[in-house]
């Protein structure tokens, strides 16, 4: 009552316009964030998230720290190489799982 | 008092002008998320034999579901060999990511540039993305498929095979790139770093 009465006798106030406009953005503020936490938007960000927490302590499993040489690079490199080559790519993923002979189709 | 209420029937009357400007918006949003791993197997498999325009004669039709059941069985065993073929491959990819990332911390330790790492290790993370992305896909196909009741629905089945085939070639190639990737990155990758070791 005391508000309103307060509002009333001040009407033309420039405070109370600008009380009204902070109120009008508050309530669009709130309206959009809403919709945001709704949207797959906000879901995407926490899989984002997620996926960058994944491996938190990748540091602490690794050698950061001893000296490195140019053959430490080779050894790296040639066994990068053979890790994906022990990968039987064709076997895992080439077409004859899924054909009509294989299903009994 | 009558001041007091136009003052509340603005502010009311712009309130709801602001609620029908967003409710749209918000409306756009949840039609978007609607996305393929939110629909159910036999929708997702619907949309696939509409985008595949798939026909099929009666007697092939009863042909399928004559032997839809016993390749059911076949497809479980196949998404199971499948996830263990993925999950290695995503394994190894990691063990590959975190040696790029000791190289990296080893040679700034030392002084030395290693941004090359930076730049395949980028470029592998983004391949691994993708290929994970067809992979989670190919998977939810398998089981959409060795779950849907092929004898009912014959097409569906096909058409999720047909899908599912796609996917396990698109898989083949993704992780053949990145087998040639690594492959090929001695002259522009692993060279420059070893000969700013060598200085």
């Amino acid at each position: 009552m005391k508000l309103i009465n307060t509002i009333k006798k001040n009407k033309d106030s420039p405070v109370i316009a600008i009380t009204l406009a902070i109120l009008i953005a508050l309530i669009m503020v709130i309206t959009t964030t809403t919709i945001f936490y709704k949207s797959n938007a906000y879901a995407t960000v926490k899989q984002i998230q997620a996926g960058a927490n994944a491996n938190p302590n990748l540091s602490d499993d690794i050698d950061t720290t001893s000296p490195i040489k140019a053959t430490d690079i080779d050894e790296f490199a040639q066994s990068f190489k053979q890790r994906l080559r022990n990968l039987d790519d064709y076997n895992d993923f080439g077409p004859s799982e899924l054909s009509n002979q294989n299903l009994g189709l | 008092m009558v001041q007091y209420t136009k003052m509340f029937a603005k502010t009311l009357l712009l309130s709801v002008v602001l609620g029908l400007i967003v409710w749209p918006l918000n409306v756009l949003a949840e039609n978007q998320t609607t996305n393929y791993t939110t629909m159910n197997g036999e929708a997702r498999l619907s949309q696939a034999l509409s985008s595949q325009q798939l026909n099929i004669d009666d007697n092939a039709k009863s042909d399928i579901v004559g032997k839809c059941k016993n390749a059911q069985i076949i497809l479980r065993n196949v998404q199971l060999e499948a996830e263990k073929a993925v999950r290695l491959r995503i394994n190894t990819y990691s063990s590959i990511q975190m040696d790029l990332q000791s190289i990296k911390l080893r040679m700034l330790r030392q002084g030395s540039d290693a941004s090359e790492t930076d730049l395949l290790s980028g470029k592998l993370q983004q391949m691994i993305d993708e290929f994970t992305v067809e992979a989670d896909n190919y998977g939810t196909t398998l089981s959409d498929i060795a779950n849907v009741d092929c004898v009912q629905k014959p097409e569906l089945f096909m058409a999720g095979l047909i899908l599912a085939r796609t996917q396990r070639a698109e898989l083949y190639k993704k992780t053949t790139r990145i087998k040639n990737m690594i492959e090929d990155s001695d002259s522009n990758i692993f060279t420059p770093l070893k000969k700013r070791l060598t200085l």
